[in-house]
């Protein structure tokens, strides 16, 4: 009879989940005890809105990520979602409740234009992309010739400021989004679809999944969520700038890889996305409080990067290896 | 008749690979399909499972006329198809692979897991196998991940399974596994069809056997009728209807000689040698080990061991850098991968293996490559006679001219060629059988590996059979008198 697996073999995405998590709390508490104000009301606020637009982008990158592809366009529709968002209400004077479905709706339109290109012209998604990052990013700057806009109402303002029981909006529409999209991602058949085209496309064709489809909504879903962080941004900077979110798209790819999913699709999970993005924003906080110089930010950013695709590989070549081993031990056997 | 297929007829680009063959499933049968690489199996199963639409000819699926434009339409009618690769996604759960696609779900429309679990149980129930629905497809063996694509079949409500090449990656006790399952699928009335080449698993499990020969049906048997000698001689039996270059039958010095060349999990132990004026061939069926043995001499794959002698020196080699070095020039069987530069033209391509070779401080000029290229045009005949058209315009037979040249070019001394001729229009495999013939009587040991029959029997003067990663036997053919028989019983038993 074929055994059951060993109930008692933890699953390597739980390692990582805990190494990741054991990190973040020893860094947390590290700074604490040597140079203390860490675990502060303020300071935790701080901490949570330094990296709370790239985290809203890395929710919808996991997407895009989980089914082998990349959007780089983010930083660039960020930006123009704050540019628009601003234009429509203090240049056009349009009224809140409409300049914000009209630039979501945009956002999401630049998003389908990703998908529908990826899914035309069987191109690359990191080509299509960078040319989408390149155009918007320009448009962003003629646009506004540079300048920033600026001018806002003050309910419009509340949206990246304002705060409930304490916690800013921005912090709150993170937490709520990581929660239905995590649930989403994991029970709902629609999405689980992503798995199935990440790990393998061809497969999931003949299964009956509409690659197509699937492909072109879940980048409608990454700019959507580009565009509600550049509002957000907006109201939270009090101005619409085109050089805001430059270089987000790779903070929040790096989010997603340190979280554990494979940057060649197929797996990867919300929950780890979280404690990416939750990740990055402790090590900024830590070169914060202890005032070391933070150019070196980055470098320890790039090594976790590095460390989490080192790891997603060491598993990939365990698995190549126990795969062949059974023909070796019948090669053995058969002296 | 639960399936039956009449006179299905396929070609490719206007090469017939099936003509009017006839097939058929009874309900409660295990039908067994074998033939050489090249006979037309896989045509036929991707014909029968809608991956392919034929091009003439009928099948019936329980009584009713079908036609099959999309896998999907096979599944909907109840064919389904277990491949060598599994395409079971390793970050899912057991019963969510099963289920992809027809989940059950909860009101509030999300995946109702517990169902699934609950209904993927029961299937585990009725194929008489113990496995977790809540496991990852990731952390199960090769075996039970088999057995995973058997229970989705199932869960399609499959009355007709085809399993192409399903025990090549198992262990002995998973074979035994899976041969009970598929016993028990009998027992419920399902027709299975199960693609092997080893006569021993088809002699145990099946009821009746169809063997192909060069896209032809040769026969049906029931399995009780024939023995494992009748079987290899329905198999084999084409007529060498080629020439091949005359032999000289002069056998020279050592020139290659490898011993116990071992790759993890891939080939063990594989020892021979080459002369000067003797070609050797290389024999097996696919996934026998061969090619992979080739790889890893030549330093392209890792290895465990191994060691090399040219013309009596021991050298040493870790890359293919290092082979060429040591004179080893390997020419792949996969030309477009990994064989030629498409978008380079011909003279960049022959002269790929040699640049810096008549550099002047480093610096390239375009005469030598060129005078090479033409060289090489004309003694490989290469069409159209010009060394700037692009290795992508080139017919099949030409391109694999330049592969050849390429490697030529290196001025090697052991020359080893991986299927040479696939591919290839017959004036263009003349040229070659004949140009590989003068370059062993010119002193260069050759290689060849290869798929067919009548080239191996027909150039080789001596042939080493591969099957599971151990060379079974090395057999003399310097009058050309070996029997396809003796190559065949050691490729398959």
């Amino acid at each position: 009879m074929f055994k059951r697996p060993n109930s008692k073999n933890v699953s390597v995405s739980t390692i990582q989940y805990l190494g990741l998590s054991t990190i973040i709390l020893a860094i947390l508490f590290g700074c604490q005890i040597v140079f203390g104000n860490v675990l502060t009301e303020a300071n935790m606020r701080v901490m949570a809105m330094n990296m709370v637009f790239e985290g809203i982008m890395a929710l919808g990158m996991t997407y895009v990520i989980i089914m082998g592809g990349i959007d780089l366009s983010v930083a660039s529709v960020f930006a123009f979602a704050e540019i628009l968002v601003a234009k429509l209400m203090v240049q056009a004077g349009l009224p809140m409740g409409l300049a914000i479905p009209v630039t979501l709706l945009v956002c999401a339109t630049i998003g389908a234009a990703n998908g529908a290109m990826v899914v035309a012209f069987r191109v690359h998604p990191l080509i299509i992309t960078l040319g989408m990052l390149l155009t918007l990013r320009g448009v962003n700057l003629a646009i506004t010739d540079g300048r920033s806009v600026s001018g806002f109402s003050d309910s419009f303002i509340w949206l990246g400021q304002g705060r409930i029981f304490g916690v800013p909006f921005p912090i709150l529409f993170f937490v709520a989004a990581a929660v239905v999209l995590g649930v989403l991602l994991a029970h709902q058949r629609y999405f689980r679809q992503l798995y199935f085209i990440g790990g393998s496309e061809r497969a999931a064709r003949f299964s009956g999944v509409n690659v197509e489809r699937v492909k072109i909504s879940t980048y409608v879903l990454s700019s959507f969520l580009a565009g509600c962080a550049g509002i957000m941004a907006a109201a939270a900077f009090g101005a619409a700038h085109w050089g805001h979110g430059n270089l987000a798209e790779l903070r929040a790819i790096a989010a997603v890889a340190i979280g554990g999913a494979d940057i060649m699709g197929g797996s990867g999970t919300i929950f780890g996305t979280v404690l990416g993005v939750i990740f990055l924003a402790v090590v900024h906080n830590a070169f914060v409080v202890s005032a070391v110089n933070p150019f070196w930010y980055d470098v320890v950013n790039g090594v976790m990067l590095l460390l989490a695709v080192l790891v997603s590989r060491l598993i990939a070549q365990s698995n190549t290896k126990k795969l062949l081993s059974i023909k070796q031990s019948k090669l053995e056997s058969s002296f | 008749m639960l399936l039956k297929a009449t006179n299905i007829t396929k070609a490719f680009h206007g090469n017939v690979v099936l003509h009017g063959v006839d097939f058929d499933v009874r309900p409660g049968e295990v039908h067994a399909l074998i033939g050489e690489n090249g006979a037309g199996k896989s045509t036929l199963v991707n014909i029968l499972s809608g991956n392919l639409v034929a091009d003439a000819g009928e099948v019936s699926f329980d009584g009713k006329r079908v036609a099959f434009t999309h896998p999907l339409d096979a599944m909907q009618a109840g064919i389904s198809v277990v491949h060598q690769e599994l395409s079971l996604v390793p970050n899912a759960t057991v019963a969510e692979n099963i289920y992809l696609r027809r989940e059950i779900r909860t009101a509030s429309g999300l995946n109702d897991w517990s169902a699934m679990f609950e209904a993927a149980s029961g299937i585990f129930d009725r194929m008489g196998v113990d496995i977790d629905p809540r496991a990852l497809v990731g952390s199960l063996s090769i075996g039970m991940q088999q057995l995973v694509e058997v229970a989705k079949a199932i869960a399609l409500n499959a009355r007709l399974i085809f399993m192409d090449e399903p025990t090549s990656s198992l262990s002995e006790k998973e074979i035994r596994e899976l041969f009970a399952v598929v016993r028990e699928l009998r027992q419920q009335g399902m027709g299975v069809v199960f693609i092997s080449h080893k006569l021993s698993e088809l002699f145990e499990i099946s009821d009746r056997i169809t063997v192909l020969r060069d896209g032809r049906l040769v026969g049906t048997r029931d399995i009780s009728d024939v023995s494992t000698d009748d079987v290899i001689a329905m198999m084999v039996g084409r007529s060498l209807d080629e020439l091949y270059p005359v032999r000289s039958g002069h056998r020279g010095e050592r020139v290659l000689k490898c011993t116990g060349l071992s790759r993890f999990g891939a080939v063990r132990d594989v020892t021979f040698e080459v002369h000067a004026g003797e070609i050797l061939g290389v024999a097996g069926l696919i996934g026998s080990g061969r090619t992979e043995a080739m790889r890893a001499l030549v330093g392209a794959d890792p290895r465990l061991s191994g060691q090399f002698e040219i013309d009596g020196r021991t050298v040493e080699i870790s890359s293919p850098a290092d082979a060429l070095d040591a004179g080893i020039v390997y020419v792949s069987e996969d030309r477009k991968q990994s064989g030629l530069f498409l978008s380079f033209d011909v003279a960049q391509n022959v002269s790929a293996s040699v640049l810096g070779a008549e550099a002047t401080f480093g610096f390239l000029g375009k005469k030598p490559i060129l005078r090479r290229a033409l060289d090489f045009i004309d003694r490989m005949d290469i069409r159209p006679r010009s060394a700037a058209s692009r290795a992508i315009d080139l017919s099949g037979g030409n391109q694999q001219k330049v592969l050849l040249s390429k490697a030529l070019a290196t001025e090697p001394r052991v020359l080893i060629v991986d299927e040479p001729t696939r591919g290839v229009d017959i004036g263009a495999k003349a040229l070659i059988h004949r140009r590989l013939r003068e370059l062993a009587e010119a002193g260069i040991g050759v290689v060849i590996v290869s798929s067919e029959m009548p080239e191996v029997l027909g150039m080789a003067d001596r042939v080493i059979v591969f099957r599971d990663g151990l060379v079974t036997a090395n057999l003399d053919n310097h009058d050309g008198s070996l029997s396809a028989e003796r190559v065949l019983k050691a490729a398959v038993q």
